[in-house]
């Protein structure tokens, strides 16, 4: 009997320093996070907002959906809230408020060519109808900033009013002479050499990118469209697309609408070693008649990546191919 | 262990919900046309349709000319599709499954004169019915300029 309550007592004493050891290490961790927890407020990024050079002209019901969903990341307007500003957390909100602003800028619009800035607008619309926009995690932190259907409808009713929405070409057809005829072959500056064989390759797709007022037509090599043939994604190295660009002509009496003057030719090429940088794909574009290489550095296939990265993931990257 | 089993599970379901959402290839809205080349594509919004247009080299070569004189060896072919909103690009329409394949291929008759055989058909080559008239649609067919492209 005295045997069993020793046992017993012992068994106590030590669920007791077991206990009282466990709490311990609670508390040397507990303090051990708010040490670095408050070491790591010195050290957090300090939000600044440089100057507005130039900001973005919209209607005011187009501009709100903007303030509200968009501008803490890609304005000079941030406006980060108290739980924003603590580390860790502040360090993501840093990063997501350079990488916003290093991809457009609405308090510096028109440092993009007209162009580019429509550009930016449709792509707006779609990466919020994809909920790729805004992020997440930055909408469970901010619930204000969720962008309802009637936002949408709305941005979407805005992008159909913008010039490149309407533009046809109505300018004489320019046609190919030997003024434009490139003595060597053109090479972009993405090392992708312009493949002057394609019109002997399969038509993969045709497109009205009535977005900007042009229309299209994709070929693809012979490994393209055997991965098609044999539903493969992502698709094999060797892989090409090449799109034919033109600008439209007015719809003839029957609705029918042609082929304006060509405007310029596409090229992905797929090189999972020599373009990982862009997820195996290499862009190239020879603009005019004379197939002039665009980009003055390889440099814009990064923005061209940005937005096949951000929609098409699940197409290896491409967007014009047939899919159900 | 436990815990983790029940974890796992749900990791792999939910990687198997994603994978179903990749898009699925189809190859049946290709039509290649052996020995043709295109001759223009054409956008449709009336009808929602948008073609290819393609000619052998006689036909081609038709389209280069300056003096539009027709060959009797010339050969087309207009593929028509549905024309649809591209996946995950509002801002853009595309080609979806093929409404028709139309043929045209020119006769040398005797006596010198160039008649033209007409044909319509699905892409699982049953006949379609002519609702326009064929020599309109011949017409339109071999009249259209070949699109600019170095």
């Amino acid at each position: 009997m005295l045997a069993a309550t020793a046992g017993r007592g012992s068994f106590t004493d030590m669920e007791t320093r077991k206990f009282t050891s466990r709490q311990r290490k609670w508390i040397i961790t507990a303090g051990i996070v708010l040490f670095v927890g408050i070491g790591l407020q010195f050290t957090s990024p300090a939000f600044t907002n440089p100057p507005v050079t130039n900001e973005i002209a919209v209607p005011d019901e187009v501009l709100a959906i903007f303030q509200k969903a968009c501008y803490d990341c890609h304005s000079n307007n941030s406006q980060p809230t108290w739980y924003d500003r603590i580390a860790p957390a502040s360090y993501l909100v840093a990063s997501d408020i350079r990488e916003g602003r290093s991809r457009f800028n609405f308090s510096d619009w028109d440092k993009n060519p007209p162009a580019v800035r429509e550009l930016l607008l449709w792509e707006m619309v779609n990466t919020i109808e994809q909920h790729k926009m805004p992020l997440a995690l930055y909408t469970w932190a901010h619930p204000e900033a969720k962008l309802t259907a009637t936002d949408l409808t709305t941005l979407k009713n805005y992008v159909n009013t913008l010039p490149g929405r309407h533009r046809v070409d109505t300018a004489a057809i320019m046609q190919p002479d030997a003024s434009h005829t490139p003595v060597n072959t053109p090479v972009s500056t993405t090392g992708i050499a312009y493949p002057a064989d394609y019109k002997n390759w399969t038509i993969i797709s045709s497109t009205d990118k009535f977005d900007g007022g042009s229309m299209r037509v994709v070929y693809g090599n012979d490994i393209m469209v055997r991965a098609i043939e044999a539903h493969q994604l992502p698709f094999p190295d060797g892989a090409t697309i090449v799109k034919v660009v033109w600008g439209k002509q007015p719809a003839d009496s029957a609705g029918n609408v042609l082929p304006g003057n060509f405007q310029n030719v596409q090229v992905m090429v797929k090189d999972s070693k020599q373009y990982a940088s862009t997820e195996g794909w290499g862009f190239a574009k020879f603009d005019g008649l004379q197939l002039k290489p665009y980009g003055k550095t390889a440099d814009f296939a990064i923005t061209c990546i940005n937005c096949h990265r951000e929609l098409v993931p699940d197409q290896d990257f491409v967007f014009n191919i047939p899919t159900k | 262990m436990i815990k983790l089993i029940p974890s796992i599970l749900v990791l792999l379901l939910l990687a198997a919900c994603k994978e179903t959402a990749r898009p699925v290839l189809a190859p049946e809205y290709l039509h290649p046309e052996k020995d043709m080349h295109l001759i223009t594509s054409l956008i449709n919004n009336s009808d929602s349709t948008i073609a290819l247009l393609y000619g052998n080299e006689p036909a081609i070569q038709y389209g280069k000319a300056i003096e539009k004189v027709h060959r009797s060896d010339e050969k087309y072919v207009l593929v028509t599709a549905h024309l649809r909103q591209m996946p995950h690009w509002y801002g853009t329409n595309m080609n979806g499954p093929i409404v028709s394949i139309e043929q045209v291929a020119a006769h040398l008759h005797e006596a010198g004169n160039i008649s033209y055989a007409y044909s319509k058909h699905n892409r699982e080559g049953e006949v379609l019915p002519d609702t326009v008239g064929q020599a309109a649609r011949i017409r339109f067919i071999i009249d259209q300029p070949l699109a600019v492209a170095p």
